[in-house]
């Protein structure tokens, strides 16, 4: 079938009339129909056959094309699309139409892409298993009674399901690399910076990015190669310098890598496949000894602590009157009227505002969100100190399998402490990447790879080792 | 121990109605509790790493002129009403 193929491949084939843009659009509505009980989109394209018969016309007539053109991308439901409605999977945002185009948006769009849909999540991206869209949850392809794992689960759902080439996710805490590796795709967190964040519906600015997810390493490089580099829109991003798809990065002759002692699963199923990509990468000439980095078992409550902070500030903008949907405001004060307004967040939003409120005021600041920028600060030390010695950091991307729909939602600690092994990149500021590598009881178990700022290029070339194909 | 004014106290100022206020003060409870494990990690000498940015890096503070956001409530003018301050 077509749209399994990869983005590179399909583009090679549209792009030398060996199909057309329009028969792989027209297959992957098909196979977004036939999916549809997973709940991966949350919209989807009704010119997305208009837009490639375009392409098409533009190839027959020997114009020039972009390097995605006729490729379907889906895009999470929080980076802004003009022509699309952008909710973040919340009733606050019901029906929202951004008036611009997110840069990621623009730069995919000037290759051709053709956007496929706007995919399901936690609402704002507030969660790690997409139970928490307001619109109900995405499901796990491989099971549909586990999480597809979150917050960006319909992005990694459509890619898993060929119902996108390429999907664009966020992460904020692991958002990309976790449901990645629930659903057996290739999962990429660049380093902060790497990517625009403008037009990234913001939740937790200091750290967050914009990240893709795909079917090969291969097509994370070439999105890579169009979406990455300076936006004169986000500071951020001034130093950065595009991922380059022809230049061969210098990598050493035996790269050494860190196991890092404190992602250690305790499921030893898990555990065994880390040991096999560790063998692997020995057998490549890697040298591969365990690190330690202390603040590791401190990062989940210092990653919770500061993006608390960062999405009651965040998200104070919803008052319903810069943002938000057509509510009577007669009869209202204003206090009033904004508090009515916002009982459309959902109540793990609400729940994250109030604690969000607490950590750093008066009184609470230097025993919560002081002490947490302490952590990353340190932790930041740790991880830098180790990269002076070593090449990479290896663990699994999940210490647990996908769990139950249901399990842990009532548990937010327990929801939280998934991300153990994701949050340390964000943190630091370090890309990170997620390679599907084995199975366990049917459900896909990825491997994650960090490299050392900017050094996004360099990892992705690396990757390949733990092999390129997800099919 | 955040107890359920608390939680009240700041819901009000966050603007938020809280419907179910035990869940909202247990499960928020909890968070905060977990986050106490940051007592332990011995960082009280450590320096917090910032980035300083200079003002002249930033983005100009100019407005960006998009295509009008269209709601209800906009008069013929394109003003936008919206509820009384008190």
């Amino acid at each position: 079938m077509i749209p399994a193929q990869t983005a590179t491949e399909l583009a090679r084939m549209i792009s030398s009339g060996e199909t057309t843009a329009e028969y792989v659009i027209g297959q992957t509505l098909k196979q977004i129909e036939d999916t549809s009980h997973l709940h991966a989109f949350l919209h989807t394209n009704s010119n997305a056959i208009q837009q490639a018969k375009e392409i098409d016309h533009r190839i027959q007539r020997g114009e020039r094309v972009g390097r995605l053109a006729g490729i379907p991308i889906s895009i999470k439901d929080n980076i802004c699309t003009k022509q699309y409605p952008t909710t973040c999977a919340s009733y606050m945002l019901d029906g929202y139409m951004p008036p611009y185009d997110a840069t990621v948006i623009r730069r995919i769009l000037d290759e051709d892409a053709i956007i496929i849909g706007k995919t399901n999540m936690d609402e704002f991206a507030m969660g790690l298993s997409t139970e928490f869209s307001a619109y109900g949850p995405t499901l796990n392809p491989h099971n549909t009674e586990v999480v597809p794992g979150g917050s960006s689960g319909g992005s990694a759902v459509s890619v898993a399901t060929h119902t996108s080439a390429i999907s664009l996710g966020s992460d904020t805490g692991g958002s990309v690399r976790n449901p990645a590796s629930f659903c057996g795709v290739v999962g990429f967190k660049p380093t902060y910076g790497m990517i625009s964040r403008y037009g990234l519906i913001s939740y937790a600015n200091s750290i967050e990015q914009i990240g893709p997810m795909a079917r090969s390493i291969s097509d994370i490089q070439l999105c890579m190669s169009i979406v990455s580099g300076p936006d004169a829109n986000d500071n951020t991003t001034a130093n950065s310098t595009p991922v380059s798809l022809s230049e061969q990065y210098h990598t050493t002759e035996n790269p050494k890598v860190g196991i890092i002692r404190q992602m250690a699963s305790k499921d030893t199923r898990i555990q065994n496949i880390l040991n096999k990509a560790i063998e692997e990468l020995s057998s490549h000439g890697c040298q591969c000894d365990e690190v330690s980095l202390e603040m590791v078992d401190y990062s989940v409550a210092a990653y919770y602590t500061i993006t608390s902070t960062e999405v009651a500030s965040n998200l104070a903008r919803y008052d319903n009157i810069r943002y938000g949907y057509d509510m009577d405001y007669t009869e209202y004060e204003y206090h009033q009227y904004v508090t009515k307004a916002r009982a459309r967040f959902g109540a793990e939003v609400k729940r994250r505002i109030i604690a969000g409120g607490f950590v750093p005021s008066a009184g609470y600041a230097g025993r919560y969100f002081l002490k947490a920028l302490k952590v990353k600060s340190r932790l930041t030390r740790e991880v830098n100190k180790v990269f002076e010695e070593y090449d990479y950091l290896i663990s699994v991307t999940v210490p647990i399998l996908p769990f139950r729909i249901g399990e842990k939602i009532d548990d937010p600690v327990s929801m939280f402490l998934v991300d153990i092994n994701t949050v340390t990149a964000n943190l630091t500021g370090k890309p990170a990447i997620s390679v599907p590598y084995g199975v366990v009881d049917g459900l896909p178990v990825g491997i994650q790879i960090m490299a050392n700022s900017m050094e996004d290029a360099k990892l992705l070339q690396f990757s390949h080792i733990l092999g390129d194909d997800t099919q | 121990m955040i107890t359920e004014d608390d939680i009240k106290q700041v819901a009000y100022m966050m603007r938020l109605d809280i419907g179910d206020k035990d869940d909202y003060t247990k499960k928020v409870q909890r968070m905060l509790e977990y986050f106490d494990v940051l007592d332990s990690a011995g960082v009280q000498d450590e320096t917090i790493l910032v980035q300083h940015i200079n003002i002249s890096q930033l983005r100009a503070d100019k407005h960006i002129p998009h295509d009008t956001i269209q709601c209800k409530s906009q008069d013929k003018r394109g003003h936008l009403r919206v509820p009384r301050l008190s």
